[in-house]
C-alpha cells in the first residue's frame, strides 16, 4: 500500500532531517517530569519549561508531562504557567533529571499587576494557530444566561465561532455545521452537547479543567470532523485534600467533590448537576392533569486516577447525562450521552511518553406515546461507538517533538427501533443497524528550525469501512434534487465490507517570528469526516440521527488554508491577531425538498451532496491582565454551498452564514469583593427563505418563492448586551481567615430587552377561517427571548 | 409532528423561556402571476369542479384573479372524455353529474388536459383503492395534559394489506370543512410515512384522532373539539403516493410549528406540481395538482 511507503518515507525523512543537528552536539541529557498545581495536585496543561541559556523550551502535554533533551551544562530552568508563580531552578546537568514541580497560584492583589518581561508570549511563539483557549476562571466570570455558566455559550464569543440563535444546539466554526465539530470530553466524543434543546451545554463547569478549540491548523493526531475540535478535559480531582465546590443557580444545583484516593498518588472527582424546575413546580401542578409531568435534566461526571509507580498512571472517567420530558408517567421523550474512558499513561523512558485511550460513547433518545397497550408507540435510536487510541510522543531533542499513533473506532448506528400498537395490532419494526469501522494512523513532528522558524507537519491516513450485516441499496436519480428511488439491494454478512473509503490527510503549520513581539503563521490541513449528522431543521434537534458514509454517501472532505499575523503589545499585556482562512468543502450533505429524515429505511434517497466554501477574516484583541481586561473579537466571513437541485444549482449561503460577527467581553474588578463583567454581541442576521407569492389550492393558500431561491433574505441584525456582578464572600470572619469561599453572581441577560428574531416565518392568520373567506397570510417574528432575563446564583467552595 | 411540538411548547418551554412572537410587516418582492390549477376529483356521482386561478403576492389576501376561456377535459384510458365547462366565467370549470355517472374507476388512469392561453397543460392520476370507514368513535374525556374535558372523536379504518396505499382524511364539523393547516391529515399505509415500513393496520392513533378540530381560545388554551349535537363527517380519500407527497409538501409549507418549535422548522420550498406544459415551454409551468380519488364517507352526531 502506498500509504505505508509514505509513512515510512516520512519517518526516515523526519529522523534524517531532525537528526542532522545532533551530529555536532555533545552528550545530551533529558530533563523530564510533571507540572502540577500546588494547591490541588491537578496537572497543568500547556505550562512552559524554559531553558534560559538556550532560549528554548517545552510545554507540558495534556497530562502535565514535559521532556527536554539538551546538552550537558549549567542551566537556569523556569517553570511558568499563566496566573501562577514562576519557579526557577538552577541545574548542573550531567545526568538525566526528573523534576516534578508544583506551581502556586499568584496571589490576587489589588495593586496593578506587575507584568514581568518574561510574561507569556505563547500566541507569538507557539506554532499553533486558529486555536482558542478559554480558562474556566474566565468562563465563570462571564455573564451567563439564567446564571448558568456555560462552556459552549462562552466559546461562541470567540472569533470564528457562531450560532444560529439562542436555544440552538452546538456551535458553528468557520462556516461549518454543528455536526462537523468533534466535541471530546476526556478523549471520548459527545454527540449532543446540549441540555434542554440547546439552552445549556452538558459540561459541568465545576468539573472542567481545560478547554481548547482548534479551528484550523489541526495537528495530525486529530481527525474525524471537518470543522473543528473542541477538546474538553476534566479535572483529575484534588490529590492533596478533600474539596467540594457547588452552587445553586436558577436552573441547576451543582455539587462537585474531589479527594485523594492515596495522597499524591491518586484522586477522584465526582460532579453532579440537576435542574430543579420540576421540584419547584410540584406544588403548583399537584392537583392538575399535569401532576405526573416532569421536565428535568442532569449530568454526572466521575473520574479517578491512580499512579502505579513512577511510569504508569491510569485514569478512568465517565460522563452520564440525560434530559427527560414526560407529560405523564408513560409518555414523553428523553435523550442523553454516556461516555466512559480508560486511559493509561506510560513512560517508556524519559523521552518517550505514551497514552492509550479506550473509550465507549453512546448517545440515545427515546420517545413514548400512548397510554394503554393497544395504542402506543415507542421509538429508540442510538449511536454507540467503541474506540482504542494509542498515542506516543517522542521528545527527540529540543527541536523535535515527534508524535505518532492511531485510532480504531467501531460504530454501531441504530437509526430506529420502534414498537407500537394500533387498536391492539402490533406494529413494531426496526430499521437495520448500520456499522462502520474507522481506522487511522498518523505521524507528525513539531520541529524548531531556528529561533524564528518552527514547523509542525504530519500526515494522517484514515480509512472507513462501511460494513454488514445489513442491506445496501442502489438508488436511481430520476430528477436532480428530487427523491431517489431504490432500484436494487444486496445483503451483506457481519463484517463484510459494503464500501471502503480511504483518505490521506496532510497537515502543515509554520510559524515565523518576525521579532519578539510579532509572528506570522501559515497552515494547511485536510480533514475527512465519515459520519454525518442528518439535520435539516433551523437548529439541530435531539432527534437528529447520525449516519455513516455508505455506498451512497461519500465522506465529507475539507481543505483549509489559514494565514495569520500575531502581535503582542506592552510586554504581552495585549495580544492581537488577524487570521485569514479559506476552506474548500466536498460532499456536504444536503436534503431534498420535503425530506423525510426520521425513521426512513430509504433515507439515502432523500440526501443530496454538494460543494461548500467558507472564507473569512478574524480579528482578535485581548487584554490579559490588569483590573480591567477582556477581549474584542470580530469575524468577517462567508459560508456557502452549491448543491445540484437547490437554489437553481447556484451557490447559496448556509443557514449559519453571518457576514459580520462582533463580540466585546469585559471584566472589571472594583475591589476584593465586587467585580463586574459584561459582553456585547452583534451579528448579521442569519439567512432564510421568504415566500413571494401564494396560490389557492383546496381551500389552502399555498405559498411559493418565485425565484426558487434558498436563503435569499436575512433576518434582522442580532445584538444583545449582558451584564453581571459578582460579590465575593468575606475572606475573613471573627476567627480570622475563612476556610471556605463563596460568591454570588447576579446576571442580567439581554439587558435592554431586545427582541432578537430567531426566525421569521410565514403562516396564515390564527383562528378558523370559514371556507370561502379570504385567507389572510402574514409574517411572524419569533424571538426566543423578548425581555431582560435577570438571575442570581450562589456558589461555594470548601 | 407539529401538533406534538405545539404541545411541548405549550407544556413547558414557552413559559420557561420568555419567548415571544409578533406579526411584522416586511417587504417581499413578488413574482409575476402564474396559473394555478386546482383539480381534485372524487368518484362521488356529484358535480366535479376544476378551478383555474392566478397566484397572487404573498401578503395579498384579496380574491385571486380567475383563469377563463380555457378548454378543460379529463379522459380515461378507454378514451372516454369528460368535459369541464365554465359558462359563468368564474374560473370554476364544472363537470355535471347526472347523479349516477362518476369519474374515478378503480385502477384507471385519468388524464387532465387544459388548453389555456395558447399553452397545453397535462397531468395524469391513477385511481387507488380506499378502505371503508369502520366507525367514527366519540368519547367523553376528562381534562388531560392541557386538553379540556369534552367529546373527542376517532375514525377507525384499516389499511388493506400491500405496501403503498396513501390517504387524505378530510373532516367536516357541522358541515364545515376543517381547513386549518394543522388539520391536514395524511396517512401512508395507516401510519405517517413510507419510511416507517408498516402495512395493513388500523390507522394509528394520531391519524385516528386527526379528525378533531384544533381550536384554541384567545389565551392559547385548547378548546374541546366536539360537544353534544355536533355533526361529524369524515372522508377518507385514496390518493397516489405522488399526491401524498404533494399534500405533505403543502402541509410542511403552511403548518408552521410556531413558538419554540420554530427552532426545529424545516426549510421552506416550492411544492412540486404534477402538471406539465406539453408544448415543451418549461418557462411556463402551472402550479397546482391533479388527482382522482376514491372516497369512503362516514357520518355521526355526538350524543350523550
Amino acid at each position: 500500500m502506498n500509504f505505508r511507503i509514505t509513512c515510512t518515507f516520512m519517518l526516515y525523512f523526519m529522523l534524517a532531517w531532525s537528526g542532522a543537528s545532533e551530529l555536532v552536539a555533545q552528550e545530551n541529557f533529558t530533563i523530564s517530569g510533571y507540572i502540577k498545581d500546588a494547591e490541588n495536585g491537578e496537572t497543568l496543561i500547556g505550562a512552559t519549561v524554559y531553558i534560559k541559556e538556550l532560549d528554548k523550551g517545552a510545554v507540558s502535554n495534556p497530562y502535565g508531562f514535559y521532556s527536554v533533551n539538551i546538552p550537558q551544562g549549567n542551566y537556569t530552568v523556569e517553570f511558568r504557567y499563566i496566573g501562577y508563580q514562576t519557579i526557577t531552578k538552577n541545574l548542573e546537568l550531567n545526568q538525566n533529571e526528573k523534576i516534578d514541580v508544583e506551581l502556586a497560584e499568584e496571589e490576587e492583589t489589588l495593586q496593578e499587576v506587575v507584568v514581568s518581561a518574561e510574561a507569556e508570549d505563547e500566541n507569538i511563539s507557539n506554532v499553533e494557530m486558529s486555536v482558542n483557549k478559554l480558562e474556566m476562571k474566565t468562563i465563570q466570570k462571564m455573564p451567563a444566561l439564567l446564571g448558568e455558566v456555560d462552556l459552549i455559550r462562552s466559546i461562541q464569543l470567540l472569533p470564528g465561532v457562531s450560532t444560529v440563535g439562542e436555544g440552538a444546539s452546538g456551535f458553528n466554526v468557520r462556516g461549518g455545521g454543528v455536526g462537523e465539530n468533534l466535541v471530546l470530553l476526556d478523549e471520548a466524543p459527545v454527540y449532543n452537547s446540549s441540555h434542554l434543546l440547546g439552552f445549556f451545554s452538558v459540561f459541568n463547569p465545576d468539573a472542567v479543567k481545560d478547554v481548547k478549540l482548534y479551528k484550523g491548523g489541526i495537528p495530525a493526531q486529530f481527525g474525524g470532523r471537518t470543522a473543528s475540535l473542541l477538546d474538553v478535559r476534566m479535572k483529575e480531582g484534588n490529590n492533596k485534600k478533600f474539596a467540594a465546590t457547588g452552587g445553586i443557580g436558577t436552573v441547576f444545583s451543582r455539587l462537585t467533590i474531589e479527594a485523594p484516593i492515596v495522597k499524591n498518588k491518586g484522586s477522584f472527582v465526582l460532579a453532579g448537576r440537576r435542574s430543579y424546575a420540576d421540584i419547584l413546580a410540584k406544588p403548583f401542578i399537584q392537583n392538575t392533569s399535569f401532576s405526573d409531568a416532569s421536565l428535568y435534566f442532569y449530568d454526572v461526571t466521575a473520574k479517578a486516577n491512580y499512579a502505579f509507580g513512577e511510569k504508569d498512571r491510569v485514569y478512568l472517567s465517565g460522563y452520564f447525562g440525560r434530559d427527560v420530558f414526560l407529560f405523564d408517567k408513560e409518555q414523553g421523550f428523553s435523550w442523553g450521552n454516556t461516555t466512559a474512558t480508560l486511559r493509561w499513561n506510560h513512560l517508556f523512558n524519559d523521552r518517550l511518553f505514551s497514552n492509550v485511550t479506550a473509550f465507549f460513547s453512546d448517545y440515545d433518545y427515546e420517545l413514548a406515546f400512548g397510554e394503554d397497550n393497544d395504542d402506543f408507540f415507542r421509538w429508540n435510536s442510538r449511536i454507540k461507538n467503541y474506540s482504542v487510541k494509542p498515542e506516543l510522543s517522542y521528545y527527540l531533542n529540543t527541536n523535535n517533538l515527534i508524535t505518532f499513533g492511531g485510532q480504531a473506532t467501531l460504530y454501531d448506528f441504530e437509526p430506529a427501533e420502534t414498537t407500537g400498537g394500533s387498536d391492539g395490532e402490533q406494529i413494531g419494526f426496526r430499521l437495520d443497524n448500520k456499522y462502520g469501522l474507522e481506522a487511522s494512523v498518523y505521524l507528525g513532528n513539531e520541529q524548531t528550525i531556528n529561533e524564528k522558524l518552527t514547523l509542525q507537519y504530519g500526515i494522517r491516513y484514515s480509512l472507513f469501512n462501511y460494513m454488514g450485516p445489513g442491506t445496501a441499496y442502489e438508488y436511481e436519480t430520476e430528477e436532480v434534487g428530487k427523491r431517489k428511488t431504490p432500484v436494487s439491494s444486496s445483503t451483506y454478512d457481519r463484517w463484510e465490507s459494503i464500501k471502503l473509503y480511504g483518505n490521506l490527510e496532510p497537515r502543515f503549520s509554520a510559524k515565523y517570528e518576525i521579532d519578539e513581539k510579532s509572528s506570522m503563521k501559515l497552515s494547511y490541513n485536510r480533514m475527512a469526516q465519515y459520519i454525518h449528522l442528518i439535520s435539516n431543521t433551523t437548529a439541530s434537534n435531539p432527534l437528529d440521527v447520525w449516519t455513516p458514509s455508505t455506498n451512497n454517501i461519500k465522506p465529507q472532505l475539507a481543505d483549509q488554508v489559514a494565514l495569520g499575523y500575531f502581535r503582542n503589545f506592552k510586554n504581552n499585556m495585549y495580544e492581537a491577531s488577524v487570521e485569514l482562512y479559506y476552506k474548500d468543502l466536498q460532499n456536504q450533505v444536503d436534503y431534498i425538498d420535503g425530506a423525510d429524515l426520521l425513521i426512513n429505511e430509504f433515507l439515502e434517497g432523500d440526501l443530496l451532496a454538494g460543494d461548500g466554501r467558507a472564507y473569512g477574516m478574524e480579528l482578535f484583541l485581548k487584554k490579559n491582565s490588569g483590573k480591567f481586561n477582556g477581549w474584542i473579537s470580530y469575524t468577517l466571513a462567508r459560508s456557502e454551498r452549491q448543491v445540484e437541485g437547490i437554489n437553481n444549482n447556484e451557490w447559496y449561503p448556509t443557514r449559519f452564514d453571518q457576514l459580520h460577527n462582533l463580540s466585546l467581553v469585559g471584566f472589571y474588578e472594583i475591589n476584593e469583593r465586587w467585580s463586574l463583567s459584561s459582553n456585547f454581541y452583534v451579528s448579521t442576521g442569519t439567512p432564510t427563505t421568504f415566500y413571494s407569492n401564494r396560490f389557492e389550492f383546496q381551500n389552502y393558500a399555498v405559498p411559493y418563492t418565485s425565484n426558487k431561491g434558498r436563503n435569499n433574505v436575512r433576518i434582522p441584525t442580532y445584538h444583545r448586551l449582558d451584564f453581571s456582578v459578582t460579590l465575593n464572600g468575606k475572606k475573613t470572619n471573627k476567627n480570622g481567615k475563612r476556610k471556605n469561599e463563596d460568591f454570588w453572581v447576579f446576571s442580567f441577560y439581554n439587558v435592554y430587552g431586545r427582541r432578537n428574531p430567531f426566525s421569521i416565518y410565514f403562516r396564515q392568520e390564527d383562528g378558523r377561517i370559514p371556507v370561502g373567506d379570504p385567507i389572510v397570510t402574514q409574517a411572524v417574528r419569533f424571538s426566543v427571548f423578548g425581555s431582560i432575563i435577570p438571575s442570581v446564583s450562589y456558589n461555594f467552595k470548601f | 409532528m407539529n401538533r406534538f411540538l405545539k404541545f411541548i411548547g405549550f407544556l413547558f418551554l414557552n413559559s420557561l423561556f420568555f419567548s415571544c412572537e409578533d406579526v411584522i410587516d416586511i417587504d417581499v418582492e413578488s413574482g409575476p402571476p402564474i396559473l394555478a390549477i386546482d383539480a381534485w376529483l372524487t368518484n362521488q356521482p356529484i358535480n366535479q369542479t376544476i378551478k383555474l386561478r392566478y397566484s397572487t403576492p404573498y401578503f395579498d389576501s384579496s380574491k385571486a384573479p380567475v383563469g377563463t376561456g380555457a378548454t378543460v377535459t379529463v379522459s380515461d384510458e378507454n378514451g372516454k372524455v369528460y368535459s369541464f365547462v365554465d359558462p359563468d366565467q368564474d374560473g370554476d370549470y364544472v363537470w355535471e353529474s347526472n347523479g349516477t355517472d362518476s369519474i374515478g374507476i378503480l385502477d384507471m388512469e385519468y388524464t387532465l388536459n387544459v388548453i389555456f392561453d395558447g399553452e397545453t397543460y397535462q397531468a395524469k392520476s391513477l385511481v387507488k383503492r380506499v378502505p371503508p370507514i369502520d366507525s367514527i368513535f366519540v368519547e367523553f374525556r376528562e381534562e388531560d395534559l392541557g386538553f379540556p374535558e369534552g367529546y373527542y372523536a376517532q375514525v377507525f379504518a384499516k389499511d388493506p394489506v400491500g405496501n403503498g396505499d396513501s390517504y387524505w382524511i378530510r373532516t367536516y364539523k357541522n358541515g364545515e370543512f376543517l381547513n386549518k393547516p394543522v388539520e391536514i391529515n395524511l396517512s401512508y399505509d395507516g401510519g405517517f410515512s413510507a419510511g416507517s415500513n408498516i402495512d395493513g393496520i388500523t390507522f394509528i392513533t394520531p391519524i385516528r384522532e386527526g379528525i378533531n378540530p384544533f381550536d384554541e381560545d384567545e389565551n392559547g388554551d385548547f378548546l374541546a373539539p366536539y360537544a353534544i349535537g355536533d355533526h361529524i363527517k369524515v372522508e377518507v380519500l385514496s390518493i397516489t403516493n405522488e399526491a401524498f407527497d404533494y399534500m405533505n409538501e403543502v402541509k410542511i409549507q403552511i403548518d408552521r410549528p410556531g413558538g419554540i418549535g420554530e427552532l426545529f422548522a424545516s426549510p421552506i420550498f416550492n411544492v412540486t406540481s404534477n402538471i406539465e406544459n406539453i408544448n415543451g415551454n418549461n418557462e411556463d409551468k402551472p402550479l397546482g395538482f391533479f388527482a382522482v380519488s376514491n372516497i369512503s364517507i362516514a357520518e355521526t352526531t355526538v350524543v350523550e
